[in-house]
């Protein structure tokens, strides 16, 4: 019980100052966006071939926003080093990953269906009828994405130069959790089941998070 | 105890030297050219054999990370990076080698396999490790964030294999699998495990090497520390 | 039954790679207590308090507050330990009383909103209550820091250079929350080069050299005004 009060006051802590200063879900929509206008420009969206692989690009779009969002969440607690505050707070150090995880999940997600509009203009793809599959997949996809970096994010938030080698590490970890969602996306388009990458792509998120749970209190031990 | 580990490491380089050139005569003179393959079949003699040692390294990358995190013993950790270092290197001669074979024999320079593309992805996560570390200017801080990377790698492995075989293989399985009844010439098993054994022992030895350097440049480090103070 | 407010460290050894921040420190402070450490840049002060504070792991030896370890699962004793250090710990885009609310949640402190109250008012925050952390002077934010350490009514209170960017007035009032605490049973210990202040609320100074405890002095006997000098006599000495 006290656990989850702690967690809902870390939680309504990042959203609180995310609603001050709107910095870092503004910055990651625009760069969701960014990435979106130029992967119009680097394959001809007009043509049909680019629809088939229309659901990588947007998730290479979410993906490259998703590391300054997790970078940013963790910034925060870097500023007046508010993290010190954390870790002498009498709780389990898991319960600052949990509301981390959450928080980042939501801004991530938030910043994609802030994306996807301009994804329909710029492609040409009608996705309305798609959507609530491709909500519920994102949301998975965010989350098993956000799982391990939230993880990563603060292991690289100790390192000298801050976060600058973060999707490095990021990347190649995260790799199951985005081609599950890429094809799960694809599916979605294909007017297909997504039925089997949406239950993988849990399983993934329950691995990933469950791990990253166990693993966190030992990054930020010193 | 330093003299007995100077002439342990002596003693496995004078073995590990040799093996290599009694290696090299078995799999090119000993062992018969492949029918189909041709000459180029010889390069699975040192690929796969790089490929186990990458993974055997990662796997004590795994191991020697547990270890860390439960001792808190610098060993440990000196003994994960010089298998990451080594285990990075036998997985880019994976990966040169892969190509060089698929291209006479496939006609393509690289394929979509699960094995191939998870050694790639395996290779960027452990540059990724070694890039952590080169970023981590304290030891004990370096040691614990490496070693919290170092076992979510590689429990990530089989999950990235899965994946990328269910939804990225273009090809069937390798030809070389080894499986029964794949009649394999008796010469040739004896080249291939010869080499297998060679690799696993220069392994060992790189890292016995590797681990040195490292502890003398963790030493070279405090020495430094201990000028700065007096300073 | 709780444990009466103890702070024990013995033959504590803390590593930054090769360099040995610690090598061998002790203190300790009783309940009713309050040691002042005092030692040059780089003895190890902040090291020792972060160490006791839960927040550094020790390589070696043994720390404990109130008989448990700061770093145990059942987090009690955290609850009872005030730490205050150059970090601040605070968000420079919350308001001053929405940093007090904040932590008064982490912390499940009841009556939250008069506590908060009470705590701006008490650091002289409270015309500032709704302003952003980040527009303060550095003395302003040490005292909100100040309000924060002191919010969940700790009896062990660990302070790193807690004078620090504070005027006079400010000085003196932390110095009589500090000698309050004190003469309500609470352990203290505390690091300061200003020793005006500082010396006259301890009952012990410890210098810490090279991660070693380098030389004591008992202040217990001095009246207040000839502590500071006896600190100063330990710190000259010490060369």
């Amino acid at each position: 019980m006290d656990g989850l009060a702690r967690v809902g006051a870390l939680l309504a802590k990042d959203l609180l100052l995310e609603l001050r200063t709107r910095q870092g879900l503004f910055s990651m929509t625009l760069f969701s966006i960014l990435s979106v206008l130029l992967l119009a420009f680097a394959f001809e969206p007009t043509r049909e071939e680019t629809r088939l692989i229309a659901p990588g690009l947007l998730w290479i779009a979410f993906a490259f926003a998703g590391t300054i969002g997790l970078e940013h969440t963790h910034a925060v607690e870097r500023d007046m080093d508010g993290m010190e505050g954390l870790l002498l707070a009498p709780m389990d150090r898991g319960l600052i990953y949990v509301a981390k995880l959450l928080a980042g999940t939501l801004f991530m997600y938030l910043a994609e269906l802030l994306t996807l509009p301009f994804f329909v203009v710029f492609f040409n793809v009608d996705i309305l009828p798609m959507l609530p599959q491709m909500l519920l997949l994102n949301l998975a996809g965010t989350f098993g994405f956000c799982a391990v970096g939230t993880l990563l994010v603060a292991v690289t938030a100790r390192t000298r130069l801050k976060g600058v080698i973060l999707p490095v590490l990021l990347f190649p970890v995260a790799v199951p959790v985005l081609l599950a969602a890429v094809e799960g996306t694809a599916a979605i388009f294909r007017g297909e089941s997504y039925a089997a990458a949406l239950k993988i792509l849990i399983a993934f998120d329950v691995v990933f998070a469950s791990v990253a749970f166990l693993m966190f209190g030992f990054v930020l031990e010193e | 105890m330093n003299g007995a580990r100077n002439r342990i490491d002596r003693g496995l380089i004078l073995l590990v030297g040799p093996a290599m050139v009694l290696n090299l005569f078995l799999i090119f003179y000993h062992a018969p050219v492949e029918r189909t393959m041709g000459l180029v079949q010889k390069i699975f003699y040192f690929h796969v054999p790089a490929a186990w040692v990458a993974f055997l390294a990662f796997f004590v990358v795994f191991i020697a990370s547990i270890a860390y995190l439960a001792s808190r013993r610098a060993s440990y950790d000196r003994l994960a990076e010089a298998s990451a270092a080594v285990g990075v290197l036998f997985c880019t001669l994976v990966l040169v080698t892969g190509p060089i074979w698929a291209k006479p024999v496939w006609g393509i320079w690289w394929t979509w396999d699960a094995r191939l593309t998870s050694t790639l992805v395996l290779w960027f996560l452990y540059v990724g490790y070694l890039l952590l570390r080169s970023y981590v200017p304290d030891a004990a801080r370096r040691a614990t964030l490496s070693a919290v990377l170092g076992i979510v790698g590689f429990l990530d492995v089989p999950i990235v294999y899965l994946s990328i075989r269910w939804w990225r293989t273009q090809h069937p399985s390798p030809v070389f699998a080894g499986g029964e009844g794949s009649g394999l010439d008796p010469r040739m098993r004896a080249a291939f495990f010869f080499s297998l054994a060679v690799f696993t022992l220069l392994f060992v030895v790189l890292v016995r090497l590797r681990m040195r350097l490292c502890e003398a440049e963790g030493r070279a480090e405090a020495l430094l520390d201990e000028r700065r103070r007096s300073l | 039954m709780i444990s009466p407010p103890t702070i024990l460290g013995r033959g504590i050894v803390r590593k930054f790679g090769f360099l040995r921040a610690l090598d061998g420190a002790a203190l300790d402070a009783r309940a009713g207590e309050a040691v002042l450490l005092v030692g040059p840049n780089g003895a190890g002060k902040t090291t020792l308090l972060r160490v006791l504070a839960g927040l550094l792991l020790a390589n070696e030896g043994e720390v404990s507050i109130c008989g448990q370890s700061p770093r145990a699962n059942e987090h009690n004793v955290r609850r009872r330990i005030g730490f205050l250090s150059h970090g601040l710990a605070l968000y420079g885009d919350l308001t001053a009383s929405e940093n007090l609310g904040f932590f008064a949640r982490l912390y499940r402190v009841e009556n939250r909103a008069e506590r908060v109250r009470a705590a701006l008012r008490e650091v002289g925050l409270e015309s500032w209550r709704d302003e952003p952390a980040r527009s303060f002077s550095r003395g302003m934010k040490q005292r909100l820091a100040l309000a924060r350490v002191f919010l969940h009514d700790p009896d062990v209170l660990l302070l790193d250079e807690p004078f620090t960017g504070l005027d006079l007035d400010s000085a003196r009032a932390l110095a009589d929350r500090l000698a309050s605490a004190r003469a309500r049973g609470g352990a203290l210990v505390l690091s300061s080069h200003h020793l005006e202040v500082a010396a006259p609320l301890a009952d012990r100074a410890v210098l810490l050299r090279r991660g070693r405890v380098a030389g004591e002095a008992d202040l217990g006997g001095l009246s207040a005004s000839e502590r500071a000098p006896r600190v100063r006599e330990l710190l000259a000495g010490e060369s």
